[in-house]
Order: structure tokens, then sequence, then C-alpha cells
């Protein structure tokens, strides 16, 4: 009788308990009600159980248990009221934070042994003596199980809160790229991502790990993520209409990528997330970083007209994306006279005119003065015998032979003259190809007719290391023939410097980037070859000094995989259907032998 | 753990000394392998990583339920055969039964995963097979194998039916799996307490992309243990009925 009405009262209060605080919820009139009756229903359960402790006294040792079971109820009822808003402690300070998970602590080891020995004490209502040790082995056995699930809990919520992983996927779903990583670092102002994602959303389940992998970049890279229907004051504060909404914000500047709840709906988008991302980085950063375009003498245009050469429309966004601004410096706007103060470096990419002596002696004074240097050669382009001088200084010959390899090219037009499309992953471990050359099993930079670079004999002090070297089998094709003739000769060529000049007075000298090649980083290569982005953005980096080393590398070329259908059905059904059986005759094989083995014994 | 491996010896035996245990086994791997021709190759065409990701979705199913269809005969049936009051009065622990058990139908669904393993391998004879996607894959079943298992052999303690504890160990199994869809549909805080007990979506799929979390193991390994300890106390009730 006691069992029953104590084990009612108990569990019916803390079910008022809850239907008053979770289903009513605060502003609602029946709330203090259920409450109240619940939490006093757990009362009645510890006085229930007091009058029948007090009534048989003989067995006061084994009842004493059930009363403790709902003593720890109560204090954790009481525990949870002292969280709520009005009580001593209230709802937002840490002793709250402790309390919210004791309560339930406190509630579980009650609950489970309760129930436990009131089954088994209404099992023996009427016998001439209660079973003590059975009580007592069914009230101990609760509360490890209560104990062990909140141990369990804590655990879990640690390991989530603190995970680590592993990714082993040679093709993530979203993946931010070496450019989006690099603009993330490159931040100096706090930059947060706030993911407006129900729990349990797989698109959100996607997107998230993505921003996370930027967070860890830098730490002024924050990342939130929140329910827009549970947390509308937020979503009103940074306008996100629904769920599926990410905003990236610097202060009052937002950017908004808006996805869909379902994963079937926001495929497409994900498929150029990562771009999309880069665009929206693009727009909050502020940066006071120039980048001087050298023009005047026929150089590869940032904005190209079609019957152009190949220009640098996709370098420009790059350039764009990494927070820099683009200037350009002709012989009329100061390029005879000085390269200006706030350059952060300037680009000659293939000029196909010589250049003025007053031009050439600028930028070796620029260089001299601890500037950076990026220097696209193309073996097309007229011969300059000045910038040959402004060369020496930086220690890098150029032999404007294009290079030929007759097996290992890439075929853009299907025609012979594919073979001038070399392709390299020889990357030497240097700052400007430190990310390269951690991946170099799997990234590959294309070129087009790329124009080999030899140590100057007027290197002087200047340090000159080839990052980038050709394969071998490669060969200047003198004649221009496409095919190794005689007097050609096979060997690996260097196809990029890095020559980093000497400071002076301890300060840091000038830096450039030779590459014998402008078509690295034009339109016709870079939109094709993520390798060839990330030589950029590495190179860029060099050059302004943030060595990328200690870079996490990133997965910079999904891994080619081909497909496995149509082909060999047979084959494959013989395999599906041929496992099974062939498992079936062994099986038989083996009892038989077992049988003969038994026979015999 | 000599008395560990002595019962597990036992129940493997039983298992392999009979057809039945090969039988289960070409059934699974049929069933397995029509799956993996019908759904993972079929249909349009598809990168191998895709190939490997459903592979890795539907075994997960034909995992459970193998996990299931093992476990539920481990106390059941000997307690329909009244063989359970002769291990209660060997000189085992408890603990030492329980372990020794679901020890025994663990191993037995390690080497139907391995037996799978050549449907993955198929894979690389036109296409490419990421290894760590395979080996994190592989890992995700068998931890999934693991919880479900121990889910089973606590079931099959509170019966002496195998069906029903099947049943159980069913209802309990698809409750945990359909957790994340009941999680989108509940207030918080119990959204993200379904969620985080969500069997399947929350805690499989990452594995099954790749993608090893420690959450993730935690998590299978806390299941695995729950439940034993459960099965734990159920015997050691019984012991007073």
């Amino acid at each position: 009788m006691f069992a029953i009405l104590s084990l009612i009262a108990a569990l019916g209060g803390s079910g008022l308990l809850f239907l008053g605080e979770r289903i009513a919820g605060p502003g609602v009139a029946a709330r203090p009600v259920l409450s109240g009756i619940g939490a006093v229903l757990v009362l009645v359960a510890v006085v229930v159980r007091i009058v029948s402790l007090v009534t048989r006294p003989t067995e006061r040792r084994v009842l004493a248990l059930p009363v403790a079971a709902y003593a720890s109820m109560l204090v954790g009822v009481v525990l949870y009221g002292l969280t709520l808003e009005g009580a001593p402690v209230g709802p937002d300070s840490d002793v709250s934070t402790m309390l919210a998970v004791l309560w339930p602590i406190f509630w579980t080891a009650g609950a489970v042994p309760a129930v436990l020995m009131e089954l088994a004490l209404r099992r023996m209502e009427g016998a001439s003596r209660i079973e003590d040790r059975r009580v007592f082995s069914l009230g101990s056995g609760g509360l490890v199980i209560a104990l062990a699930t909140s141990w369990l809990l804590v655990i879990n919520y640690v390991a989530t809160d603190r995970d680590t992983s592993w990714d082993t996927r040679a093709v993530a779903e979203v993946q931010a790229s070496g450019l989006t990583r690099t603009m993330v670092k490159s931040q100096t102002e706090t930059v947060t991502a706030t993911l407006f994602f129900p729990p349990a959303n797989e698109v959100g389940e996607t997107v998230e790990p993505y921003f996370q992998s930027l967070a860890k970049e830098n730490p002024l890279f924050v990342v939130e993520r929140t329910d827009a229907e549970r947390n509308p004051g937020r979503a009103k504060e940074l306008r996100a209409r629904k769920n599926a909404t990410i905003v990236l914000h610097r202060g009052d500047n937002r950017q908004s990528i808006v996805l869909d709840l379902e994963p079937a709906k926001a495929r497409t988008t994900l498929k150029k997330f990562d771009t999309e991302v880069q665009s929206k980085l693009a727009k909050l950063t502020v940066t006071d970083r120039y980048v001087y375009v050298v023009t005047g003498h026929g150089e590869r245009s940032t904005t190209p007209r079609t019957d152009e050469a190949p220009g640098f429309r996709d370098t420009r966004e790059v350039l764009q994306r990494l927070g820099y601004r683009i200037k350009t410096i002709t012989t009329t706007d100061g390029l005879t006279k000085a390269v200006p103060k706030d350059a952060t470096f300037v680009l000659l990419a293939a000029p196909a005119s010589p250049l003025l002596d007053s031009e050439v002696s600028t930028l070796r004074m620029y260089m001299r003065g601890g500037g950076s240097l990026f220097v696209l050669l193309d073996p097309e382009s007229e011969k300059d015998p000045e910038l040959g001088a402004l060369l020496d200084d930086l220690g890098v010959a150029v032999d404007r032979t294009a290079l030929v390899h007759d097996s290992t090219f890439v075929a853009l037009t299907g025609a012979a003259i594919d073979r001038r499309n070399v392709v390299s992953n020889r990357f030497t471990s240097h700052g400007s190809t430190a990310v390269l050359s951690k991946v170099s099993g799997r990234a590959i930079v294309w070129f087009s007719g790329a124009a080999a670079l030899t140590k100057s004999p007027a290197a002087g002090a200047a340090d000159v290391t080839f990052t980038v070297k050709s394969f071998s089998g490669s060969y200047a094709d003198a004649n221009e023939n496409l095919a190794f003739d005689d007097g050609e000769k096979k060997s690996v060529f260097n196809l990029v410097a890095a020559v980093q000049l000497p400071g002076a007075d301890g300060e840091r000298g000038g830096r450039a980037i030779v590459v014998g090649d402008a078509d690295i980083i034009s339109d016709k290569l870079l939109r094709h070859n993520l390798p060839n982005q990330q030589f950029l953005v590495d190179s860029i980096q060099w050059l302004e000094g943030n060595e990328s080393a200690g870079a996490e590398v990133p997965d910079i070329e999904d891994t080619a995989i081909v497909h496995t259908r149509n082909e060999d059905q047979a084959w494959f059904w013989g395999m599906i259907v041929g496992m099974p059986v062939m498992l079936l005759i062994f099986g038989l094989v083996i009892r038989r032998f077992l049988r003969r083995e038994w026979g015999a014994a | 753990m000599r008395a560990v491996l002595l019962i597990v010896q036992k129940e493997l035996g039983a298992y392999f000394k009979s057809m039945l245990g090969y039988l289960v086994f070409a059934v699974l791997l049929f069933v397995d392998g029509l799956l993996f021709h019908g759904l993972a190759l079929g249909g349009a065409d598809k990168l191998s990583a895709t190939v490997l990701t459903q592979f890795f979705n539907f075994t997960s199913g034909v995992t459970m339920i193998a996990a299931i269809l093992i476990s539920m005969r481990l106390f059941a049936e000997e307690r329909r055969d009244g063989t359970l009051v002769l291990l209660y009065t060997a000189p085992l622990t408890d603990w030492q039964i329980i372990i020794g058990k679901w020890l025994s139908a663990w191993t037995y669904l390690t080497l139907f995963l391995a037996l799978t393993a050549y449907m993955p391998l198929l894979v690389m004879v036109n296409g490419t097979v990421n290894f760590g996607q395979l080996l994190s894959g592989y890992l995700g079943l068998w931890l999934l194998g693991a919880a479900v298992t121990a889910i089973g052999t606590f079931a099959s303690s509170l019966t002496r039916s195998q069906l029903l504890a099947g049943a159980v160990s069913g209802a309990i199994v698809t409750t945990l799996v359909l957790s994340w869809q009941l999680s989108a549909r509940v207030d918080p805080p119990f959204d993200v307490l379904f969620s985080f007990l969500a069997l399947h979506n929350k805690h499989f799929l990452p594995f099954m992309k790749g993608s090893i979390h420690v959450r993730d193991i935690v998590y299978y390994l806390s299941v695995t243990f729950l439940s034993l300890l459960l099965t734990r106390q159920v015997l050691a009730a019984r012991r007073w009925t």
C-alpha cells in the first residue's frame, strides 16, 4: 500500500512538474499550479515513506532505503527550483549551470532505485518479513544504473564538446580551399559565422565542420550555430529570415548565404559553397594592402579583351578575395621615379616590349629597399635586355625557349601543341611552395609554354631557390617543331625561382618570385587547376612575408575516381551469388570433417 | 579471462558446428550483395566514394538486423532450456558470463563484416578505393555492431522467448534510430538529447563518409557499456526470482 502510493506520488509529481515547466512553460497560468502540485507530491512520497518507517519499526533498516531514494528525488526537484527565474540562484549564473547538471543526477539516482525497490516491496506485501537483502540488492543495482548513466552522459558531453576528428575522406562534400583558409588566416578583425540550423539537420551537419575547420585557422574567426525558430531574437538581429541561413558578419557588416534544409535541394548551392563563402568573406574584409600591376608594355591584362592573350581576370579575383586592392602603375604615373610606398608587392606580368631604363632602375631600387616583386615571363614575348638587368639583380637567368615533354602534358586542345603544356609536382620545401610540397602526390601544377630558369652568373648576394622543377624527359624545343631532335637535350629544368635579397641593417630584404611562364596564373590555366591557384596564393603569402610552412594542408584536388558500373556484370553477379554459395560449401565440408572426427572418437 | 574465452569458444562452436552459422552468414551476405549491386552500383553513374558511402549505409542496416538476430538467443535460449541455472552455479561471475556471451556474438558479427569486405574491394576493379574511408566505415560498422549486440544481449536477458527478445531489442534499436527524426519535432532541451541518442544518423553517418570522431566512438562504447550493465543488473535481479 505504502509502496504503490509513494511511487505514484513521486513519479506523478515529477510528471506534473515536467508538464508545468516544459509543456506549459513561462507565462502560462497553469505553470505554477502544475509545478507546485508536482513538487508537493514528491514531498508527499517522502512523508508517506517516513510514515511507513514509523509504523513498522522492526523493518526500519530496510524501509529507510526508499525514504533515501525519494529524498534524493526531492533534492533534485529543489535544486531544479533554485535555477528558476526569481529563485535565490536564478537562471544565469555559474552556480545555476552547476545545479543544472546536479539536479538530474540527484533525481535519477533517486527515481531508478525507488522504482526497483518499491516493485520488490510490493511483491513482499503481506509477507511475514521483508527480504532486506533483496531490496538492498535491487536498490543498489538501480543506483549503479542511475549513476553510470549520469557518468556516461557527462563523458559524452565532454567528448562532444572537445571532439577531435580524423578526416580520411578523399573527397569531402564541402571543404575549405587553400584560398579560403588564407583569407580567414589573414583577417585582423573578428568575423563571426552564425549558422541558423535546427538540431539534427543534415545540411547543418555538413556545413558546420566546414566553418569549424576555418575557425582553426584564426581565433578571430568565430562560429556559432543556433536555431532561428528557437532563437528568433538572434535571427532578427542578423536578419536571417529562416533556418538554413548562414550569416557572416563583422560589426554591422553582414553577408548571408541561404541554403535549404533539404539535402537534395541544398546540393546545388553546396557544390559552389566554398566560392560563395570566399565572395562573402571578401566583402567583409577591409584592407589597405595594394598590388601594383605594371602596365604599358603589352603585359597580360587583369581585365582582358577576348582578342588578347589569356589575361589575369581570375588572378585579379583571387587577389581581391585575399583582400588586396589592385592598382596599375605605368610610365606616366611614376614607374620611372619610384614604386608607391603603399605597395605590398608589384606584379610584372609578361611584358611584350622593353621597359625603359628608368623603369627598370625604379624596380631595382624598389627591390633593394625590401620590396616584393612577382615576375612572370613568357617565352613568346620579345627579349628585353633591360629586364635582364633586373633579373641579374635577382640572380636569375632565362632561356626563352619553350619547354616540351613528349609524354607528360595536359591535353587542352588534343593537338601536338599540347606538348608545351608541361606539368610538374616536383616542389622544393620552400616557404613559397610549402603547401604544394606537402601534397605533391595529388597536386600537379600546369604550365603552358614555360621557359627554363637558371642561376645567373651575376647572382651576387641574392639567395635563389628553384622551387618548381620540370619532370625528367623535358627538353627545350629549340626549332619549335614539338619533337625531340638531335642537338636538343632531355633533362630536368627549373620552372620557378624564389629569390631572397639580403636586407640592410637587419631589415627584411627584397623578395621575388620569378616564373618562366605567365600562363601559370592566367585565365587559361588558373580556373581549370586548383594547384595553380594554390601556387598563386602561396607565392603571394611568401612575398608578403607570411610563411606558410606551418599551414594545415588542405585537400586541394579531388581524387579522380572512376565509376564502377556496367562492366563485367556477370562477374559481379558471380561474386555476389558465388560468395554465399562458397561459404555454404565450406560449411558443409567442415561439418562433414567434424562428423568423421566425432565418428572416429 | 580464461573463463570468458571458454564461453566465447562454446558459443561460437554452437554456431559453426551446425550449418546454422554458415547459413546465416550466406543469407546475410547474399542480402548485402543484392543491396550492393542494386543500390550502390545501380542507378546513375557514381563516384567510388559515393558507392562506398552507400555500401556502408545499407550494410549498417544489415549489421543492426544481424546483431539483433545473433544476440536474441544468448540468454533467452538458456532460460528456455533451463540451462541458465547451470551457468549461475558454475564458478563464474555475472560479468564473465555476460562478457563471454556478448563477445561471442560480436566476434560472429565481426566475421560477417570481414566477409563483406570483398564488396568494397570490387570497386577497385574499375574505380579508386580510399582506404581511409574503408577503414573508417568498417570501424563504424564494428562499433555499431558492438552497441546493437549489447542491446540485444540486454533484451535477451529479459525474457525466455527468443522472438520476444528480438522484438524488444528491435524496438530499442528502432527507437534509438528514429530519435534523430524525433529530435526535429521536440522542444529544447529534448531536441539535443534525442539528436545525441540517434544511433545511426548522428553517430554512424560521419564514419561512413570517412570522418572518425571521438564523440561517436565514445557514444557507441557508452551504449555498449550501459547495455551490458543493465544486463548485469537484470541477471542479479533474476537471482531473487
